[in-house]
């Protein structure tokens, strides 16, 4: 592990700045994650808003506790994917399919295009896209409720 | 306050027109604070600050921009805004505005709004713009752009916003259009055989009633001993007559059935060929866009099963579906004629029969539609590892592959196995109840036979009764198990339609213009283009080209090459600006007409399936046999055609003779010689082939371009040399125009940059040669 001593923080203009010992200060820099499903508390890549990298933080949870805190905070500002606790209805009349869902950010109406736009991740999670091309995390089937997951196998 | 405001608008001032298109949600929660104001947008944002969905509305007004949200508003005076941006984060969009270097507020929201946000972005950064002159304003150009746009993505019959995913067709409207009505549109030019085809199928319900009241008459007349009256002969003769009339009855209801179903048949052919045709050919007009969103398989899917589901609608659905009905009521009303109160019992199984039924085929559609997945999955597996094969055996993970397969077999297995508990299950209970309604109606008919003798309740009755109950039951199951063909054709039905009801971009113009010939002088003025949104692929390019000059375009990748070509081929129409041809704005003249004065030569030419003659054919499909050898001598291909076996008549493509891209890049090249195009582009078309081979390709190119307005893109530059001009793209604009010669000696020039790069990869190669 590249043992770099940074800081990430807030400039009094709310932007995310990344702070190094001997380098000047990276303005506006954003976080992302390389493996958003399987890993997502590791390898965060950490990059000016150009794209370039600037630094890859390798695990987070081996960073002291007020910097673990503040990036998970800031992932939780600027990543949006929510997660669906329940689903209402799922119309399947015609091609495309129409869900009406319960999810941690609050109830969702959208419309999913294609079967291929639902995707089945290693672990027994799904994502799934809807037309606009936003994304939705749908939880393991035994974590559903029997309602929804009687609907999701009809997709199944 | 605000609505007598509202009442009274007062005079000279510009009217509100376009308050109109708020929602009333976001008037009302404007409360007032837009009166008087000219709205000039407005965009529904959905994330708050905790990103939670949430609905509200930024309003754009002359002075100020409204927030409304949570009953609430935030209003900052436009004069106050200096900088706005749009961060792009993962999942979500933010537009922060800063006032005084403050970010004063910040709209959050899904992609859902971002096309709407974006556009009052933009909306707003023009008016700070006009205020102060150093901040960065969008190009004029996509203002008007964006205002065509926002009038197209209004749908024409309803008014709402179209979703931006749905590509200029209406959910709404094309869902309420009543689709499966819409094919009746279709089958218009036939409805003398639709209207015939009826009448015979009414006809064919009745007479079906027609054997089983013969077969009463017969019972009751001459076998029935407690009802017949006269003797032996009389009896016999009677029996004769009515087994001869049943036999008369017979042949005819079947001669009708012969007819109707041959009829119709044929008529749910034609309609499928229509169709067909219908869905191919407006594919064909559709632009590059369209077909750069989809999925191949889902369009030939379209054009094949799609098609193909709905003839199996007309011909054997909706017919048997009207049949069924016209039986159920014909019966029903002759049952209910002779017996009442027998056809009454009759009816006792037919609502467990119908819910059964119902329920079983809703199940049955829900498991089809499951095994259909898995059999999707497992497919997928084979269709995944063969035509990477060549990888699959080099990391030796054959047995991986096969075990992969194996999973998602077994698992098909399992969920068919569900299939078949399902159907198996079904055919007894049937079975077993339509039995049993008929023991009931014996038992029942029996009863009354013996206790009340009458016409009405007579043996004869009895059997015929007996008879109906078939008739009876067979449409009543139809019907009842037929909502899975309905929604079947119903989703067809509409994927057919999404595609006929997408609006050509690029169409020719009623009066479109048509050349005996062109002399091939091609100008770009001011041309700006964009794909997509605001991202321009070309700013305001402009570019002489006199008739036979050779261009050509280089330029890193992104910086707009293919963009220009696609122009001049009319792919897509520019987004601002004109280009002309022999003096005419492209847009001008017919479409197809155009094409044909131009030829291509890509990268990776596309062959069809078919013999090289054919392909080489497509150029110029009169061409006689004489003129294909000459195109293919002067594209250095005829030696290797003639070498094969089957010489000009090998086939070629998928499946056919294996061609190196040489080979196939010699052929394409014959193939455009042969089109003999006014205007020629080659896109790369040296790129990927050894030297020699190159060397070839490039002496047939020479002779093609002789004489030819041509357009040469190429990473190599040295194969650019003999160009009259380079031109140097870079981010959508000419940064550099000029000769090999002028351009290498420019200190610092983007091409002297590039061409140094690749001489220093050229040597690398020769050193490793």
């Amino acid at each position: 592990m590249p043992d770099a001593t940074f800081e990430l923080l807030r400039d009094d203009r709310n932007r995310l700045v990344l702070r190094r010992p001997g380098q000047e200060d990276a303005v506006d820099v954003r976080i992302r994650r390389s493996f958003p499903w399987s890993e997502p508390r590791r390898h965060l890549s950490v990059r000016a808003a150009d794209g370039r990298e600037l630094l890859m933080i390798d695990d987070l949870d081996a960073l002291p506790e007020a910097q673990r805190r503040f990036i998970e905070q800031v992932l939780a500002d600027t990543h949006f994917i929510p997660r669906i606790l329940r689903i209402e209805d799922l119309d399947l009349r015609f091609q495309h399919q129409q869900w009406k869902v319960q999810t941690d950010r609050g109830p969702a109406v959208f419309r999913v295009q294609e079967r291929e736009d639902i995707r089945f991740l290693s672990d027994g999670r799904f994502t799934v896209k809807d037309a606009d091309g936003n994304l939705y995390e749908l939880p393991r089937l035994d974590e559903l409720d029997e309602y929804s997951r009687r609907m999701v196998e009809r997709l199944l | 306050m605000s609505q007598q405001h509202h009442g009274s608008g007062p005079e000279g001032e510009m009217p509100v027109a376009a308050e109109l298109d708020l929602p009333a949600a976001v008037r009302a929660a404007a409360n007032g604070q837009l009166d008087g104001q000219t709205i000039l947008g407005w965009a529904e944002y959905d994330l708050d600050e905790s990103n939670r969905y949430a609905q509200r509305f930024a309003v754009l007004t002359e002075a100020r921009l409204v927030l409304l949200y949570d009953g609430r508003f935030t209003i900052l005076p436009v004069a106050d805004i200096g900088q706005t941006k749009i961060i792009e984060d993962v999942g979500l969009d933010r537009l922060v505005v800063y006032v005084q270097d403050e970010p004063a507020a910040e709209l959050r929201y899904t992609r859902r709004c971002r096309r709407d946000v974006t556009r009052l972005h933009r909306k707003l950064q023009r008016l700070i713009a006009r205020r102060d002159p150093q901040a960065e304003a969008p190009p004029a150009w996509l203002e008007a752009v964006e205002r065509r746009a926002e009038q197209l993505d209004r749908c024409p019959k309803c008014g709402q916003m179209i979703p931006s995913y749905a590509e200029g067709v209406c959910p709404q409207c094309l869902q309420k259009r009543r689709i499966l009505w819409r094919l009746l549109d279709v089958a218009r030019p036939y409805r003398r055989t639709i209207w015939l085809a009826l009448a015979l199928t009414l006809l064919q319900s009745s007479l079906s009633t027609v054997p089983p009241i013969f077969q009463r008459k017969m019972v009751n007349t001459a076998i029935d001993v407690a009802t017949a009256v006269g003797g032996i002969p009389q009896r016999t003769a009677r029996l004769l007559f009515w087994a001869a009339a049943i036999f008369l009855a017979v042949i005819v209801l079947e001669a009708v059935g012969a007819v109707r179903i041959r009829r119709l048949a044929m008529l749910g052919t034609w309609v499928a060929r229509d169709l067909r045709h219908q869905v191919y050919a407006h594919l064909h007009d559709l632009s590059l866009r369209y077909f750069g969103k989809r999925r191949t398989g889902s369009l030939i899917t379209r054009v094949t099963n799609d098609t193909d589901r709905l003839w199996d609608f007309i011909v054997f659905g909706s017919v048997s579906m009207i049949r069924d009905l016209l039986m159920i009521v014909v019966t029903a009303g002759v049952m209910f004629w002779m017996n009442w109160r027998l056809a009454l019992v009759a009816l006792v199984p037919l609502p467990p029969l119908a819910l059964v039924t119902y329920l079983r085929s809703m199940k049955m559609q829900y498991l089809f539609g499951r095994l259909w997945t898995y059999w999707a999955r497992m497919t997928a597996v084979v269709g995944d590892a063969l035509p990477g094969v060549r990888v699959v055996k080099a990391f030796g993970s054959e047995r991986r592959e096969v075990e992969r397969f194996d999973r998602r077999s077994d698992d098909y297995t399992l969920k068919e196995q569900d299939v078949n508990r399902v159907w198996t299950g079904l055919q007894p209970v049937i079975s077993a109840t339509m039995r049993l309604g008929g023991l009931l109606v014996w038992t029942v008919g029996g009863y009354l036979l013996i206790r009340h003798p009458s016409d009405a309740n007579s043996f004869g009755t009895l059997v015929a009764f007996s008879s109906f109950l078939h008739l009876f039951y067979q449409p009543i199951m139809e019907l009842a198990s037929s909502n899975r063909m309905i929604t079947r054709a119903a989703s067809s039905a509409q994927r057919v339609f999404e595609v006929l009801d997408t609006p050509p971009e690029i169409y020719s113009r009623s009066n479109a213009i048509t050349k005996p010939s062109l002399e091939g002088r091609v100008e770009f003025r001011q041309v700006s283009f964009s794909y997509e949104g605001a991202q321009p692929a070309l700013r305001e390019v402009s570019l002489v080209v006199e008739p036979g000059q050779m261009i050509g375009l280089c330029g890193p990748s992104g910086a707009g090459k293919s963009t220009f070509v696609n122009l001049i081929c009319r792919f897509y129409d520019v987004t601002d600006g004109q280009i002309l041809i022999d003096g005419v704005d492209v847009r001008d003249y017919d479409v197809q007409w155009l094409r044909r004065q131009i030829g291509v030569v890509l990268q990776e030419p596309y062959l069809f399936h078919g013999t090289i003659a054919e392909n080489i054919r497509y150029g110029n499909p009169e061409a006689t046999t004489a003129q294909i050898i000459a195109a293919a001598r002067a594209a250095n291909a005829h030696d290797f055609i003639v070498g094969f076996a089957d010489g000009y008549d090998t086939i070629v493509g998928e499946r056919g003779q294996s061609l190196s891209g040489g080979e196939r890049q010699r052929i394409s090249i014959a193939r455009a010689i042969l089109h003999n195009p006014r205007i020629l582009i080659l896109d790369e078309a040296t790129s990927s082939v050894d030297t020699e081979t190159e060397r070839q390709i490039q002496e047939a190119l020479d002779r093609l371009v002789t004489g030819r307005t041509t357009f040469a893109i190429a990473h190599r530059l040295s194969t650019l040399q003999a160009a009259d001009r380079l031109v140097v793209l870079e981010k959508g604009r000419i940064v550099e125009t000029g000769t090999h010669a002028e351009l290498v000696g420019k200190e610092d020039g983007v091409y002297a940059r590039l061409h140094k790069r690749q001489a220093q990869m050229s040597s690398l190669v020769a050193i490793a040669e």
